[in-house]
């Protein structure tokens, strides 16, 4: 065992970087631009969360704003609403546009559901 | 390890400009070694090194000394190799398997010319054995620290060292035997 070792010493010590790393290392930080700072940083992801909560703001509202349109037309038109599903021949069929209907609605939660891996 | 307080207390001090460039020299052979164990292709190890100095360079004023700093440093080297793996494995999978085959033989050909019947009994060693074996005698590491740089406890690697010895000295004894 101790030939092995000395022969696996041998073979491993030649395992080193090039000459003149240090130098392309140098060429490869100078190319990569300034260094962030911590400060620097902070102050981005500050207006990273800035931005973040002024679009959750809007898209809230744009979502607010779709579903009351949304209740304001099923509103309007409640009496024939009622009458088309009431009166319709096959119930399956409304069943199923229920539920497709409610499927696209919730799409955007479904598709975040770890299990499902939706795209 | 000492160097590494002496680096600490540079970045806390706000000089990660002077604390990185102490920290290349010790650490230049450590990061190339593990990379080169994992990837198992001395350039590409080499230019996986360099994309972690330049990850450290900007990272470094960053680093809050919670983590040892050689753990921080390791973890990165390793994160960045796994990258490169599966970078690899995604370029593999819409290639030609014939020019495949003979480009892997090529990544897996000995690092240094001593020795290639070492070599390629070291590399037919499962992974972990040989990632153990390389890191234990690039430098006559301690196993602490070999287990550091692999992100194992300290016994899983003393189980791959012995085992790797044990399987080496048998392969080589059944080379000898042959060549005889």
């Amino acid at each position: 065992m101790a030939a092995l070792d000395a022969r696996l010493r041998r073979a491993m010590s030649g395992l080193d970087v090039h000459e003149g790393f240090d130098a392309r290392l140098r060429a490869r930080i100078a190319a990569a631009g300034p260094r962030l700072e911590p400060g620097a940083e902070l102050e981005r992801q500050r207006r990273t969360l800035r931005r973040l909560r002024r679009e959750a703001w809007a898209n809230g509202i744009s979502v607010a704003g779709l579903g009351l349109a949304a209740a304001a037309i099923a509103w309007r038109f409640a009496p024939e609403i009622e009458r088309l599903a009431i009166g319709a021949a096959d119930p399956a069929l409304v069943g199923a546009a229920t539920l497709a209907a409610l499927a696209a609605g919730l799409w955007p939660l479904l598709r975040r559901l770890p299990g499902l891996r939706l795209r | 390890m000492p160097a590494d307080d002496a680096i600490t207390s540079l970045i806390q001090a706000g000089r990660a400009g002077e604390a990185f460039d102490r920290l290349v020299p010790v650490y230049r052979r450590r990061v190339f070694g593990l990379a080169y164990s994992l990837l198992r292709e001395r350039a590409a190890a080499e230019d996986l090194a360099q994309e972690v100095f330049v990850k450290l360079w900007q990272a470094l004023p960053k680093y809050d000394g919670r983590a040892q700093l050689s753990t921080w440093i390791y973890a990165i080297t390793r994160n960045a190799a796994i990258s490169a793996l599966r970078a690899r494995r995604r370029t593999v999978s819409i290639s030609d398997p014939a020019v495949l085959g003979e480009v892997e033989a090529i990544a897996a050909a000995p690092a240094a010319g001593d020795d290639p019947a070492l070599w390629r009994q070291v590399e037919t060693l499962p992974e972990k054995q040989r990632q153990a074996v390389i890191l234990y005698y690039q430098d006559e590491r301690p196993v602490e620290e070999v287990a550091q740089m692999m992100g194992l406890p300290v016994n899983t690697v003393k189980t791959h060292l012995h085992r790797a010895r044990a399987s080496l000295a048998a392969a080589l004894t059944a080379d000898d035997r042959e060549v005889a």
